[in-house]
């Protein structure tokens, strides 16, 4: 459990922000740059004081403004990820692995050698930093944080200094530990794909300010966060269940009493996470007959939202789901008008099916 | 000046600078990790360091001299209390040519600890390694090419030194005549000029082969940690 509360100042910058996230979950901190990540990720990690507030995790308080206390980073037992893997230079990799875990005697040890496996580093071992790629680095990092037996972990962009393919391969890494090892962790990004991917909690900062915290699935659907709702990759969160697996790259998941046929080769009974872009659905006020696109799925307008490109997001409440079950469409403001949509009116959502590696559309993510 | 005198030089040379270098090398890293933190009267402690690099080396002794002869306020306590008299020694030469290489190792071993990325210390701290704990397993490691450096040029400094240790040691063959106030003391001398040339040429000789040594260890420390 993550229970921040905390105002600071730096230079004419002003961070003010209140958040908690439940225990062993990934809370991505969200915003452009210059919105306060970094800053809020400094506080939590202790290299910066806040004039006000709290940080407190895992019950145990960190800092406490109001009570004088500030526990000094070296006692705060957090691991600490940064842009491009921070290796001490002067040691081999198993010295820079060890180098945490010979000061965190006191807790119990985590499994070395399967940490090792996990992160495909048992070849590197006597390898010195400079002899290692950027990924491998990030690797070694992410070992050497997870044997200091971290309350908490804090990654700041840890894959802005990547390439695409190595960022898969980070991200893989990441689900398998927090899988494995249930470590709650902090993850600065500005990246949308990789929100998805990661978190299961989401902070939306905007120039020092929380514009919007709480599980990622009730937040992604929301057209009152400007952040997420004014961005071209705007979309809804949909967590499904996987019904039926036709052996030839589509299932059917489960929505409310609703389906939807999603291009993946995920087995019966598994549970995936789809994205559906906003852009990638349609509406008809009737229902449509004839037409390629086989996912329609009925659903009544709850909102509207005007963006700034004078289009018009409409958020969507799915027939027989639940409240978090919501799909967002974008359309222009005149298809608006003529269509007459409305809040309350009962309208056809269509929604192509894309495979999963498509760059857009519906993207799933196996989950469980 | 016989043979023998040459290596009285020699002996004398070497040895002041050795132990100009072993007490002044640790004064110089303390130094210059205090330097590198901000406080109060920095600016102060900074310049009282670096004052040897611009004073003129003759008013340097004088000033030790005045501090650390006998009647002076250093030297009085150190004859009283230690039997310590630093003038006229060979412990006074080492002191007064690494106070006036002081500053050149300060500066060496500053550069070479400034140099180390800080998220290094950031990563060292949140794998929960305290103040000390970091000074030794990350920063001397990581400055030791600049502080073994510092070690030579504060040696070869010290070689050479000579307005600081003629003013306060004095010029006493096998004790404070160093090879540079040897070579001064056989040019003074009529006929003395072969023996000039002769010092001068071991003088020249012995700096070279600090420089090597001193390459050669930094190489080695370099080595290690790119051994494949």
């Amino acid at each position: 459990m993550i229970d921040i509360d905390v105002r600071a100042t730096r230079g004419d910058f002003e961070l003010s922000t209140a958040f908690t996230a439940p225990s062993g979950s990934i809370t991505a901190l969200f915003g452009a740059s210059g919105a306060g990540k970094s800053t809020l990720l400094e506080i939590v990690g202790g290299a910066l004081r806040p004039t006000g507030g709290h940080v407190r995790c895992g019950g145990a308080a960190l800092t406490d403004v109001a009570a004088g206390l500030f526990v000094p980073i070296e006692r705060r037992n957090i691991g600490w990820i940064f842009q491009e893997g921070v290796l001490f230079p002067h040691l081999d990799v198993a010295e820079n692995l060890d180098y945490g875990a010979r000061r965190a005697l006191d807790r119990p040890s985590m499994p070395r050698a399967r940490i090792i496996d996990i992160l495909g580093i048992g070849a590197l071992l006597r390898r010195h930093p400079h002899q290692l790629s950027g990924g491998e680095r990030q690797r070694v990092a992410i070992g050497r944080a997870l044997l200091s037996r971290p309350r908490l972990m804090l990654l700041d962009e840890p894959l802005a200094a990547l390439d695409a393919p190595r960022k898969l391969e980070i991200l893989t890494l990441l689900e398998a530990l927090r899988r494995e090892f249930a470590i709650d962790m902090l993850y600065v990004t500005h990246s949308l794909g990789e929100v998805l991917r990661l978190a299961d909690h989401l902070v939306v900062l905007d120039r020092g300010m929380t514009v919007a915290a709480g599980p990622l699935d009730n937040l992604l659907g929301r057209t009152d966060t400007p952040l997420l709702s004014q961005r071209p990759d705007a979309g809804a969160l949909l967590n499904l269940a996987v019904i039926a697996n036709d052996g030839i790259g589509n299932v059917t998941a489960r929505i409310g009493t609703q389906s939807l046929i999603i291009s993946a080769d995920v087995p019966r009974g598994r549970s995936v996470r789809a994205y559906i872009l906003a852009n990638e659905v349609m509406l008809a006020t009737e229902k449509p007959s004839a037409i390629s696109v086989r996912n329609v799925l009925r659903s009544t307008v709850t909102r509207l939202t005007q963006r700034l490109d004078g289009s018009v997001l409409v958020e969507l409440s799915l027939e027989g789901g639940g409240p978090a079950d919501r799909l967002l469409a974008n359309i222009t403001a005149t298809a608006a008008g003529e269509l007459g949509i409305a809040p309350g009116r009962t309208v056809h959502a269509l929604v192509k099916s894309v495979s999963v590696d498509a760059p857009a559309g519906v993207r799933a993510i196996e989950t469980a | 000046m016989s043979p023998s005198s040459e290596w009285l030089a020699i002996q004398t040379s070497v040895g002041v600078a050795l132990r100009a270098v072993a007490f002044g090398l640790p004064i110089a890293v303390l130094l210059a990790l205090v330097l590198m933190r901000s406080f109060r009267g920095r600016a102060l402690v900074d310049a009282v360091v670096h004052a040897p690099l611009v004073l003129p080396p003759v008013v340097v002794g004088y000033a030790l001299l005045l501090m650390f002869g006998i009647q002076g306020p250093f030297g009085h306590w150190l004859d009283r209390w230690f039997g310590l008299r630093l003038v006229f020694t060979t412990n006074g030469a080492a002191l007064a040519a690494g106070i006036v290489a002081l500053p050149v190792m300060v500066r060496s071993v500053r550069l070479a600890l400034e140099a180390i990325d800080p998220q290094l210390d950031l990563a060292a701290r949140s794998l929960g390694a305290g103040v000390f704990d970091r000074l030794r397993s990350i920063h001397l490691p990581l400055a030791l090419p600049g502080i073994l450096s510092a070690a030579v040029l504060g040696f070869a400094m010290c070689l050479g030194e000579f307005g600081a240790v003629i003013t306060f040691a004095a010029n006493v063959p096998g004790e404070t005549q160093t090879l540079a106030l040897a070579i001064y003391g056989a040019l003074q001398t009529p006929g003395g000029e072969p023996l000039a040339l002769r010092l001068a040429g071991l003088s020249f000789a012995i700096s070279i082969v600090a420089l090597v040594i001193g390459e050669w260890l930094a190489r080695r420390v370099h080595h290690q940690r790119r051994r494949p």
